[in-house]
């Protein structure tokens, strides 16, 4: 029990603004979320990127307590950035805010080290509430999405392969299609669409893509 | 002013503390905070029954890795569903309970104060429920000053800007020595303002 460097973590994060970077490629979103931050006495947006590659830049640049990051971005993804930015700060707190609410993409964002997951849906005060409380070292999800993360966060995940597959079904390809594009026999394809089908609860290709568009687990 | 016998504790700064016994989807709180083992504990029923009605959450975000109940770790949930009343949870680690000791349960309340204040709530339930097998009334007695000054020291830390005029916080008893520790809180806040 680290009863001490709790007390003294609290204690020196109290009285200077919280230092936010802002990290998305819409400009209307960041200017709207600039706009909100604003309005807060505790809070400073010290910097911001419109990919994961600036946000990655920008954070090493200004080091802020807390990070607002998209998800879907141009070259490097917030997913990507997330990783890198806690290999290099261990301490970096991440908060994903995107259109995204499948639970794939939020568990993947939390194994990678986001403390949040905001729908940009939400409402100010949860966006307000969210960042001070990571800012104290918490974590903060809408009660929603914390029980579809819950949900199938033991579930076994779909292989590399399988989601390979998957993607390419989705896309209308057969499966003698999908087996000439990942050069392999159509046998073995229709073995991956069986294991993708048990592990998503569905009951045909159709269905299989429908779950996996709506939880995150491909995309389009 | 005498109040033995009641659930008043007393003011301190803008926070008004009572204590009461508490039910976790029934009360009607802006935030309601509650102790979270890292390991399920067969004796907790207030994480279970809450658990039950956020479709087991927290115990499945546990078996998952995303939120362990580590000491001192902290995971707030937003816009609770039905049948909660409260308007979002948060959840504090205690670590391993049979490590957990009066000092210990001291530093949650400081962070769960802490974590009040910042996040500029009105009403708060606290139901830091501290598993004893020595249910000794010098030990309760230990506990509930340990818990009462950690609340304080939270509250001298924090900047004055506060978004209400008065915190109402709340702390669950419903333990047989409940008038036992809410002396002993009483006799801890009496202290600080002394």
């Amino acid at each position: 029990m680290s009863i001490g460097s709790h007390s003294s973590h609290l204690r020196t994060k109290q009285s200077a603004p919280i230092r936010i970077l802002l990290v998305d490629d819409h400009v209307l979103l960041r200017e709207g979320v600039r706009a909100v931050l604003a309005t807060q006495e505790d809070m400073v947006v010290v910097g911001e990127a419109d990919d994961g590659a600036g946000a990655i830049e920008e954070y090493a640049r200004v080091r802020p307590d807390v990070v607002l990051m998209d998800l879907q971005m141009a070259e490097i993804q917030g997913l990507e950035a997330i990783s890198a930015i806690r290999a290099n700060d261990p301490q970096a707190r991440i908060i994903v805010l995107t259109t995204y609410s499948g639970d794939a993409r939020a568990i993947k964002a939390l194994r990678a080290g986001a403390v949040g997951y905001l729908l940009k849906a939400t409402l100010r005060k949860q966006l307000l509430d969210a960042i001070r409380s990571v800012h104290l070292g918490g974590k903060h999800l809408d009660a929603a999405v914390a029980t579809a993360i819950a949900t199938h966060v033991l579930d076994e995940p779909l292989s590399e392969r399988e989601t390979e597959v998957l993607t390419l079904a989705s896309r209308g390809k057969s499966n003698r299609q999908i087996a000439n594009a990942l050069t392999l026999s159509e046998e073995t394809v229709k073995g991956y669409m069986k294991s993708i089908f048990a592990k998503l609860e569905a009951t045909d290709r159709t269905h299989a893509v429908t779950i996996a568009i709506t939880r995150g687990l491909i995309e389009l | 002013m005498d109040n033995s016998g009641s659930g008043e504790i007393g003011t301190y700064r803008a926070v008004h503390f009572t204590a009461r016994p508490i039910d976790a989807l029934l009360t009607d709180v802006e935030l309601l905070i509650v102790g979270m083992p890292a390991a399920p504990d067969p004796a907790d029923d207030i994480t279970a029954r809450l658990d039950t009605a956020l479709q087991r959450t927290l115990v499945q975000l546990r078996e998952g890795g995303l939120f362990l109940g580590q000491f001192g770790e902290t995971l707030v949930l937003d816009r609770l569903p039905p049948p909660f009343l409260a308007c979002s949870i948060l959840a504090l680690g205690m670590g391993e309970l049979a490590k957990l000791d009066p000092r210990g349960m001291g530093i949650l309340s400081e962070m769960a104060m802490r974590s009040a204040l910042k996040l500029g709530r009105c009403d708060v339930g606290y139901m830091l429920k501290l598993p004893l097998s020595d249910q000794s009334s010098e030990l309760i007695t230990r506990v509930a000053r340990e818990v009462m000054a950690g609340m304080l020291r939270a509250i001298n830390a924090h900047p004055a800007i506060m978004r209400c005029a008065i915190l109402e916080w709340v702390v669950d008893d419903p333990n047989a020595h409940a008038e036992a520790a809410r002396e002993a809180m009483r006799r801890e806040l009496a202290e600080w303002t002394n």
